[in-house]
């Protein structure tokens, strides 16, 4: 073992084992996105609340738009996320300071579907849910991470 | 040489020494689906809903018409630690049943994704 090699062996030993730097990558999924041409394939005005259903299967939010409208709302959620934490203990106190660095790639998405009194379809969004759900509609996750 | 190394090999070994676990959450019991086909729209209530699915998660009003929603969810959580390197992935997919009411809780509409069985364990790098 060269003497380079050694050295960053017993580096990344020191500091893996205090705990000052830790490398993440993790990935959480939370329901199934919805195809692209099963969204292309439901037109404003002509599909019904029976054929998106029938296409789509059953939305994760429904609620009321206005007295005579209602919307309902396919939402998925897929996060990537890579992190860098150095952490460094400061003597002499039990508090230490930190910096953390993380690429969080959230992607929180949906398909908003709007339907008249009569069930038809009016319009139609996709884009991230939480600018097309109102603060209401939306909830939490259905499971905590572990 | 070797003497020395042995030290710093065995503290390695220890230190670099892989950790993992497994967690499984759910949410609600799993949904019938035999009591969900024999619920007929057009025919069926929302007495018949309540009889057989018991109450839902959730009621929202829609104008004249009401939806009620059932659903159960399975999170799979998976995670792999070695010296300083950790990943996680975790999966949770769910079982959602919708059924649409008219003005006379008449069961207009029911629609069902079942997709709890589907989460799985694996790794952020495993498609």
């Amino acid at each position: 073992m060269g003497a380079p090699l050694r050295s960053a062996a017993v580096l990344a030993l020191v500091l893996g084992a205090a705990s000052c730097v830790q490398l993440s990558w993790e990935r959480h999924d939370l329901h199934s996105e919805v195809a692209p041409e099963d969204d292309a394939a439901l037109v404003e005005g002509e599909a019904t609340l029976a054929s998106c259903l029938e296409r789509l299967g059953a939305p994760v939010l429904a609620w009321e738009v206005g007295a005579q409208r209602f919307a309902l709302a396919w939402g998925w959620d897929k996060q990537r996320e890579y992190g860098v934490s150095i952490s460094v203990p400061l003597a002499d106190t039990s508090s230490s300071a930190s910096f953390n660095y993380d690429d969080v790639a959230s992607r929180l998405h949906g398909l908003v579907l709007v339907f008249d009194e009569g069930g038809t379809l009016r319009l139609k969004r996709r884009g991230y849910l939480r600018d097309l759900a109102p603060e209401g509609a939306r909830r939490p996750a259905l499971v905590s991470e572990g | 040489m070797t003497r020395r190394l042995l030290p710093l090999a065995a503290a390695l070994a220890l230190a670099t020494t892989p950790a993992c676990f497994l967690s499984r959450n759910q949410l609600n019991t799993s949904l019938d689906e035999a009591k969900i086909q024999a619920l007929a729209p057009g025919q069926s209530t929302a007495d018949d809903v309540l009889d057989a699915l018991g109450a839902p998660s959730d009621v929202v009003q829609l104008g004249r018409r009401s939806a009620w929603r059932y659903d159960h969810s399975t999170g799979k959580t998976a995670a792999f630690t070695i010296l300083i390197v950790t990943l996680v992935n975790s999966d949770v997919k769910t079982d959602r049943v919708w059924a649409f009411f008219d003005e006379n809780d008449v069961l207009t509409h029911l629609s069902g994704t079942f997709e709890a069985d589907e989460a799985s364990y694996k790794m952020p790098f495993q498609d």
